[in-house]
Protein backbone atom coordinates (compact mmCIF):
# COMPACT_ATOMS: atom_id res chain seq x y z
CA UNK A 1 0.00 0.00 0.00
CA UNK A 2 1.42 3.46 -0.27
CA UNK A 3 1.18 6.66 1.37
CA UNK A 4 2.39 10.11 0.32
CA UNK A 5 6.04 10.69 1.75
CA UNK A 6 5.32 11.93 5.42
CA UNK A 7 5.12 15.78 5.43
CA UNK A 8 6.72 18.16 7.77
CA UNK A 9 6.07 16.93 11.38
CA UNK A 10 6.14 20.50 12.95
CA UNK A 11 3.50 21.81 10.49
CA UNK A 12 0.48 20.27 12.50
CA UNK A 13 0.85 21.84 16.05
CA UNK A 14 1.81 25.04 14.23
CA UNK A 15 -1.44 24.99 12.75
CA UNK A 16 -3.64 24.13 15.59
CA UNK A 17 -1.90 26.86 17.78
CA UNK A 18 -2.38 29.36 15.42
CA UNK A 19 -6.23 28.58 14.46
CA UNK A 20 -7.08 28.74 18.17
CA UNK A 21 -4.74 32.44 18.54
CA UNK A 22 -6.52 33.85 15.15
CA UNK A 23 -10.06 32.49 16.18
CA UNK A 24 -9.46 34.44 19.62
CA UNK A 25 -8.48 37.55 17.98
CA UNK A 26 -11.69 37.34 16.25
CA UNK A 27 -13.28 36.76 19.03
CA UNK A 28 -11.56 39.84 21.27
CA UNK A 29 -12.87 41.68 17.64
CA UNK A 30 -16.07 41.11 18.16
CA UNK A 31 -16.83 41.32 21.52
CA UNK A 32 -15.28 44.60 21.81
CA UNK A 33 -17.58 45.86 18.74
CA UNK A 34 -19.84 48.42 19.23
CA UNK A 35 -23.22 46.58 20.22
CA UNK A 36 -25.51 46.37 16.68
CA UNK A 37 -28.33 49.27 16.29
CA UNK A 38 -30.56 46.36 16.07
CA UNK A 39 -29.67 43.43 17.49
CA UNK A 40 -27.50 44.33 20.11
CA UNK A 41 -24.70 41.67 21.55
CA UNK A 42 -26.64 39.17 19.98
CA UNK A 43 -23.85 39.36 16.69
CA UNK A 44 -21.78 38.12 19.19
CA UNK A 45 -22.34 34.84 17.74
CA UNK A 46 -21.69 36.04 14.23
CA UNK A 47 -18.33 34.82 13.87
CA UNK A 48 -18.78 31.13 15.23
CA UNK A 49 -21.65 30.47 13.07
CA UNK A 50 -20.27 31.90 10.13
CA UNK A 51 -17.46 29.98 10.55
CA UNK A 52 -18.53 26.60 11.27
CA UNK A 53 -20.64 27.30 8.46
CA UNK A 54 -17.99 27.96 5.97
CA UNK A 55 -16.10 24.93 7.01
CA UNK A 56 -18.94 23.01 6.74
CA UNK A 57 -19.17 24.15 3.25
CA UNK A 58 -15.48 23.59 2.86
CA UNK A 59 -15.32 20.27 4.37
CA UNK A 60 -17.83 19.05 2.12
CA UNK A 61 -16.43 20.53 -0.91
CA UNK A 62 -13.00 19.57 -0.68
CA UNK A 63 -14.57 15.72 0.53
CA UNK A 64 -15.72 15.80 -3.61
CA UNK A 65 -12.37 16.94 -4.21
CA UNK A 66 -10.46 14.65 -2.53
CA UNK A 67 -12.83 11.98 -3.57
CA UNK A 68 -12.35 13.04 -7.25
CA UNK A 69 -8.59 13.13 -7.14
CA UNK A 70 -8.87 9.25 -5.94
CA UNK A 71 -11.31 8.07 -8.71
CA UNK A 72 -8.26 9.52 -11.04
CA UNK A 73 -5.09 8.08 -8.79
CA UNK A 74 -6.12 5.29 -7.24
CA UNK A 75 -4.01 6.09 -4.22
CA UNK A 76 -5.52 5.62 -0.83
CA UNK A 77 -4.60 8.81 0.46
CA UNK A 78 -7.09 10.84 -1.20
CA UNK A 79 -10.07 8.35 0.25
CA UNK A 80 -8.14 8.91 3.82
CA UNK A 81 -8.35 12.87 3.15
CA UNK A 82 -11.63 12.64 1.61
CA UNK A 83 -12.66 10.44 4.87
CA UNK A 84 -11.06 12.50 7.45
CA UNK A 85 -12.69 15.75 5.29
CA UNK A 86 -16.36 14.15 5.51
CA UNK A 87 -15.89 13.98 9.40
CA UNK A 88 -14.74 17.36 9.86
CA UNK A 89 -17.89 19.02 7.90
CA UNK A 90 -19.86 16.68 9.84
CA UNK A 91 -18.95 18.17 13.51
CA UNK A 92 -19.08 21.71 11.66
CA UNK A 93 -22.44 21.37 10.41
CA UNK A 94 -23.96 20.47 13.56
CA UNK A 95 -22.05 23.63 15.29
CA UNK A 96 -23.94 25.87 12.71
CA UNK A 97 -27.18 24.52 13.43
CA UNK A 98 -26.48 24.34 16.77
CA UNK A 99 -25.45 28.06 17.17
CA UNK A 100 -27.77 29.04 14.43
CA UNK A 101 -31.00 27.91 16.68
CA UNK A 102 -28.96 29.93 19.48
CA UNK A 103 -29.04 32.86 17.54
CA UNK A 104 -32.74 32.46 15.82
CA UNK A 105 -34.29 31.98 19.52
CA UNK A 106 -33.84 35.42 20.35
CA UNK A 107 -33.71 37.41 16.91
CA UNK A 108 -36.73 35.49 15.09
CA UNK A 109 -38.64 34.09 17.95
CA UNK A 110 -37.67 30.67 17.37
CA UNK A 111 -34.97 28.20 17.69
CA UNK A 112 -36.14 25.65 14.40
CA UNK A 113 -38.67 26.67 11.15
CA UNK A 114 -38.47 23.05 9.10
CA UNK A 115 -40.22 25.82 6.56
CA UNK A 116 -37.16 27.77 5.65
CA UNK A 117 -35.09 26.49 2.57
CA UNK A 118 -31.42 27.31 4.42
CA UNK A 119 -32.54 25.61 7.92
CA UNK A 120 -33.53 22.18 5.94
CA UNK A 121 -31.37 22.13 3.36
CA UNK A 122 -28.56 22.55 5.89
CA UNK A 123 -30.40 19.20 8.14
CA UNK A 124 -30.74 17.16 4.88
CA UNK A 125 -26.85 17.76 4.07
CA UNK A 126 -26.06 16.71 7.84
CA UNK A 127 -28.03 13.80 7.54
CA UNK A 128 -26.91 13.01 3.89
CA UNK A 129 -23.34 13.12 5.12
CA UNK A 130 -24.01 11.26 8.39
CA UNK A 131 -25.30 8.80 6.01
CA UNK A 132 -22.39 8.15 3.61
CA UNK A 133 -19.96 7.93 7.12
CA UNK A 134 -22.40 4.47 7.54
CA UNK A 135 -21.85 3.29 4.18
CA UNK A 136 -18.22 3.34 4.68
CA UNK A 137 -18.77 1.67 7.40
CA UNK A 138 -20.81 -0.80 6.13
CA UNK A 139 -18.18 -1.79 3.30
CA UNK A 140 -15.28 -3.94 4.26
CA UNK A 141 -12.89 -4.01 1.01
CA UNK A 142 -11.45 -0.80 1.21
CA UNK A 143 -10.81 0.04 -2.39
CA UNK A 144 -14.70 -0.59 -2.95
CA UNK A 145 -15.12 1.54 -0.26
CA UNK A 146 -13.19 4.00 -1.63
CA UNK A 147 -14.70 4.48 -4.90
CA UNK A 148 -18.73 4.15 -3.63
CA UNK A 149 -17.51 7.09 -1.56
CA UNK A 150 -15.81 9.14 -3.32
CA UNK A 151 -19.10 9.24 -5.58
CA UNK A 152 -21.34 9.80 -2.96
CA UNK A 153 -18.97 12.75 -1.68
CA UNK A 154 -19.01 14.10 -5.39
CA UNK A 155 -22.64 13.52 -5.99
CA UNK A 156 -23.44 14.99 -1.92
CA UNK A 157 -21.50 17.78 -2.79
CA UNK A 158 -24.15 19.33 -4.61
CA UNK A 159 -25.58 20.20 -1.35
CA UNK A 160 -23.02 23.14 -0.71
CA UNK A 161 -24.45 25.21 -3.71
CA UNK A 162 -28.07 24.84 -3.38
CA UNK A 163 -27.75 25.66 0.63
CA UNK A 164 -25.52 28.53 -0.23
CA UNK A 165 -28.07 29.84 -3.05
CA UNK A 166 -31.29 29.07 -0.87
CA UNK A 167 -31.61 32.44 0.75
CA UNK A 168 -31.73 33.64 -2.71
CA UNK A 169 -33.86 31.28 -4.83
CA UNK A 170 -36.69 31.12 -2.17
CA UNK A 171 -38.44 33.19 0.44
CA UNK A 172 -36.69 32.58 3.80
CA UNK A 173 -36.77 33.47 7.13
CA UNK A 174 -32.98 33.37 6.71
CA UNK A 175 -31.28 36.30 5.27
CA UNK A 176 -29.13 36.80 2.68
CA UNK A 177 -24.97 36.55 3.31
CA UNK A 178 -23.74 39.64 4.88
CA UNK A 179 -20.85 39.85 2.80
CA UNK A 180 -20.68 38.74 -0.70
CA UNK A 181 -17.51 38.75 -3.53
CA UNK A 182 -19.93 38.13 -6.34
CA UNK A 183 -22.08 41.50 -5.32
CA UNK A 184 -19.38 43.23 -3.93
CA UNK A 185 -21.19 43.75 -1.41
CA UNK A 186 -20.50 44.05 2.65
CA UNK A 187 -23.83 44.82 4.63
CA UNK A 188 -21.28 44.78 7.80
CA UNK A 189 -21.52 48.27 8.74
CA UNK A 190 -19.51 47.23 11.79
CA UNK A 191 -15.42 47.26 12.01
CA UNK A 192 -15.11 45.26 14.70
CA UNK A 193 -17.80 43.19 13.68
CA UNK A 194 -16.40 43.13 10.08
CA UNK A 195 -13.16 42.54 10.99
CA UNK A 196 -14.13 40.09 13.77
CA UNK A 197 -16.08 37.89 10.49
CA UNK A 198 -12.60 38.15 8.24
CA UNK A 199 -10.28 37.00 11.15
CA UNK A 200 -12.73 34.18 11.99
CA UNK A 201 -13.25 32.82 8.37
CA UNK A 202 -9.35 32.67 8.77
CA UNK A 203 -8.86 31.01 12.10
CA UNK A 204 -11.27 28.55 11.22
CA UNK A 205 -9.63 27.72 7.95
CA UNK A 206 -6.42 27.02 9.43
CA UNK A 207 -8.62 24.77 12.17
CA UNK A 208 -10.07 22.70 9.36
CA UNK A 209 -6.40 22.50 7.83
CA UNK A 210 -5.20 21.19 11.38
CA UNK A 211 -7.65 18.90 12.03
CA UNK A 212 -7.61 17.27 8.08
CA UNK A 213 -3.98 16.50 8.90
CA UNK A 214 -4.76 15.08 12.24
CA UNK A 215 -7.36 13.05 11.08
CA UNK A 216 -5.33 11.94 7.87
CA UNK A 217 -2.52 10.96 9.93
CA UNK A 218 -4.64 8.84 12.27
CA UNK A 219 -6.28 7.32 9.26
CA UNK A 220 -2.84 6.56 8.13
CA UNK A 221 -2.19 4.95 11.24
CA UNK A 222 -5.46 3.19 11.32
CA UNK A 223 -4.78 1.31 7.79
CA UNK A 224 -1.15 0.47 9.31
CA UNK A 225 -3.23 -1.33 11.77
CA UNK A 226 -5.37 -2.98 9.80
CA UNK A 227 -2.39 -4.16 7.37
CA UNK A 228 -0.37 -5.67 10.45
CA UNK A 229 -3.27 -7.45 11.37
CA UNK A 230 -4.19 -9.10 8.58
CA UNK A 231 -0.36 -9.83 8.28
CA UNK A 232 -0.13 -11.32 11.39
CA UNK A 233 -3.36 -13.89 10.83
CA UNK A 234 -1.82 -14.65 7.49
CA UNK A 235 1.48 -15.79 9.25
CA UNK A 236 -0.95 -17.46 11.91
CA UNK A 237 -2.75 -19.27 8.99
CA UNK A 238 0.35 -20.32 7.35
CA UNK A 239 2.22 -21.67 10.71
CA UNK A 240 -0.98 -23.57 11.33
CA UNK A 241 -0.59 -25.08 7.97
CA UNK B 1 -23.11 -9.76 11.27
CA UNK B 2 -23.28 -7.73 14.44
CA UNK B 3 -21.41 -4.83 13.24
CA UNK B 4 -23.77 -4.40 10.37
CA UNK B 5 -26.61 -4.40 12.10
CA UNK B 6 -25.55 -0.91 13.57
CA UNK B 7 -24.69 0.29 10.68
CA UNK B 8 -28.33 -0.44 8.98
CA UNK B 9 -30.23 0.42 11.66
CA UNK B 10 -28.54 3.93 11.14
CA UNK B 11 -28.83 3.79 7.40
CA UNK B 12 -32.73 3.39 8.30
CA UNK B 13 -32.86 6.22 10.76
CA UNK B 14 -31.06 8.34 8.03
CA UNK B 15 -33.34 7.42 5.41
CA UNK B 16 -36.36 8.04 7.69
CA UNK B 17 -35.01 11.38 8.30
CA UNK B 18 -34.28 12.67 4.79
CA UNK B 19 -37.86 11.00 3.67
CA UNK B 20 -39.64 13.17 6.33
CA UNK B 21 -37.34 16.38 5.62
CA UNK B 22 -38.33 15.82 2.27
CA UNK B 23 -42.30 15.12 2.57
CA UNK B 24 -43.30 17.55 5.25
CA UNK B 25 -41.12 20.61 3.61
CA UNK B 26 -39.85 20.71 0.57
CA UNK B 27 -43.98 19.67 -0.58
CA UNK B 28 -44.68 23.68 -0.14
CA UNK B 29 -41.96 24.37 -3.09
CA UNK B 30 -39.76 26.10 -0.13
CA UNK B 31 -41.71 29.19 -0.02
CA UNK B 32 -41.45 30.04 3.38
CA UNK B 33 -43.83 32.53 3.52
CA UNK B 34 -46.05 34.97 0.52
CA UNK B 35 -46.12 38.37 0.48
CA UNK B 36 -49.61 40.90 0.97
CA UNK B 37 -49.79 41.25 -2.76
CA UNK B 38 -49.93 37.63 -3.77
CA UNK B 39 -52.05 37.21 -0.81
CA UNK B 40 -54.54 39.56 -1.91
CA UNK B 41 -54.13 38.73 -5.76
CA UNK B 42 -55.16 34.69 -4.95
CA UNK B 43 -57.78 35.08 -2.06
CA UNK B 44 -59.92 32.27 -3.49
CA UNK B 45 -56.59 30.41 -3.21
CA UNK B 46 -55.95 31.15 -0.19
CA UNK B 47 -58.86 31.48 1.49
CA UNK B 48 -59.38 29.06 4.91
CA UNK B 49 -56.15 27.81 4.70
CA UNK B 50 -53.29 28.82 7.24
CA UNK B 51 -50.56 30.19 5.21
CA UNK B 52 -47.52 32.71 6.40
CA UNK B 53 -47.17 36.63 5.05
CA UNK B 54 -44.38 37.91 5.28
CA UNK B 55 -43.34 41.95 4.48
CA UNK B 56 -42.99 44.45 6.72
CA UNK B 57 -44.40 46.16 9.94
CA UNK B 58 -46.21 49.27 8.47
CA UNK B 59 -44.97 52.16 10.82
CA UNK B 60 -47.17 53.40 12.92
CA UNK B 61 -49.44 50.59 12.88
CA UNK B 62 -48.65 48.93 16.18
CA UNK B 63 -51.07 48.81 18.87
CA UNK B 64 -50.08 46.33 21.65
CA UNK B 65 -52.17 45.59 24.80
CA UNK B 66 -49.79 44.38 27.86
CA UNK B 67 -53.15 43.27 29.80
CA UNK B 68 -54.42 41.27 27.23
CA UNK B 69 -51.41 40.50 25.14
CA UNK B 70 -53.22 41.86 21.94
CA UNK B 71 -51.34 43.16 19.16
CA UNK B 72 -52.81 44.32 16.01
CA UNK B 73 -50.60 45.95 13.21
CA UNK B 74 -50.78 46.25 9.31
CA UNK B 75 -47.95 43.96 7.32
CA UNK B 76 -46.66 46.04 4.11
CA UNK B 77 -45.02 44.89 1.39
CA UNK B 78 -45.16 48.55 -0.63
CA UNK B 79 -48.28 47.97 -2.77
CA UNK B 80 -50.70 46.29 -0.34
CA UNK B 81 -51.10 46.66 3.50
CA UNK B 82 -53.06 44.60 5.31
CA UNK B 83 -54.33 44.21 9.21
CA UNK B 84 -52.94 41.72 11.25
CA UNK B 85 -54.11 40.53 14.83
CA UNK B 86 -52.18 38.49 17.27
CA UNK B 87 -51.67 37.18 20.53
CA UNK B 88 -49.10 37.08 22.82
CA UNK B 89 -45.79 38.80 23.57
CA UNK B 90 -44.25 39.79 20.15
CA UNK B 91 -40.31 38.93 19.89
CA UNK B 92 -37.85 41.12 20.99
CA UNK B 93 -36.76 42.42 17.60
CA UNK B 94 -40.37 43.24 16.42
CA UNK B 95 -40.91 46.85 15.77
CA UNK B 96 -42.36 49.01 13.20
CA UNK B 97 -40.21 48.98 9.84
CA UNK B 98 -38.86 45.35 10.36
CA UNK B 99 -39.56 42.16 8.01
CA UNK B 100 -41.77 40.13 10.20
CA UNK B 101 -43.31 36.32 8.74
CA UNK B 102 -47.15 35.66 10.25
CA UNK B 103 -48.64 31.94 10.47
CA UNK B 104 -52.12 32.20 10.19
CA UNK B 105 -55.10 32.33 8.49
CA UNK B 106 -57.91 35.32 7.14
CA UNK B 107 -61.13 35.59 9.70
CA UNK B 108 -63.80 37.86 9.58
CA UNK B 109 -62.00 40.47 6.68
CA UNK B 110 -58.88 40.41 9.24
CA UNK B 111 -55.47 38.22 9.19
CA UNK B 112 -55.52 36.30 12.52
CA UNK B 113 -51.80 35.64 13.31
CA UNK B 114 -51.06 32.02 15.19
CA UNK B 115 -46.83 32.03 14.77
CA UNK B 116 -44.97 35.74 14.70
CA UNK B 117 -41.59 35.86 13.39
CA UNK B 118 -39.25 38.66 12.88
CA UNK B 119 -37.06 38.54 9.61
CA UNK B 120 -34.16 40.86 10.17
CA UNK B 121 -31.61 41.54 7.24
CA UNK B 122 -28.07 40.46 7.19
CA UNK B 123 -26.90 44.63 7.41
CA UNK B 124 -25.26 45.27 11.18
CA UNK B 125 -24.50 48.55 12.20
CA UNK B 126 -22.89 50.05 14.39
CA UNK B 127 -24.59 53.01 15.98
CA UNK B 128 -23.30 56.41 14.82
CA UNK B 129 -21.41 59.22 16.44
CA UNK B 130 -23.41 60.52 19.19
CA UNK B 131 -26.16 58.23 18.73
CA UNK B 132 -27.08 57.17 21.86
CA UNK B 133 -27.44 53.24 22.49
CA UNK B 134 -30.32 51.90 24.26
CA UNK B 135 -29.18 49.38 26.65
CA UNK B 136 -32.14 49.07 28.07
CA UNK B 137 -33.71 47.34 24.94
CA UNK B 138 -30.41 45.84 24.59
CA UNK B 139 -30.25 43.97 28.04
CA UNK B 140 -34.32 43.32 27.34
CA UNK B 141 -33.54 41.82 23.87
CA UNK B 142 -30.71 39.11 25.32
CA UNK B 143 -32.70 37.81 28.10
CA UNK B 144 -35.50 35.16 27.12
CA UNK B 145 -39.14 36.24 27.65
CA UNK B 146 -40.50 33.11 28.23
Amino acid sequence: MNSKPSQAAWLTPVLGYSSVIVIAVALIFTFTAQPDVLQGYLTRILPIHVGASWLAYLSFGLTAVFGLTYLITRNPHWDRLSLSSTEIGVVFIVLSLFSGALWGRPAWGAYWQWGDARLTTTALMLLVYVGMLMVRGMIEDGGRRARVSAVIGIVASVGVPINYMSVYWWNTLHQTPSLSIAERRSALQNDGILIGFLVALLGFTLLYLYLLRLRGQLALQQTRLEERELDLELKGAIAND
Amino acid sequence: MKGNTKYIIGAVLVLIGIGFILTSSLQNNLVFFITPSEFSREQDKYANRTIRLGGVVEPGSVKFNRDTLDLTFKISDGTTILPVTHRGTPPDLFREGMGVTVQGRLENGGFKGEELLVRHSEEYKAPKPGEKIDYRRIIDSIKDTQ
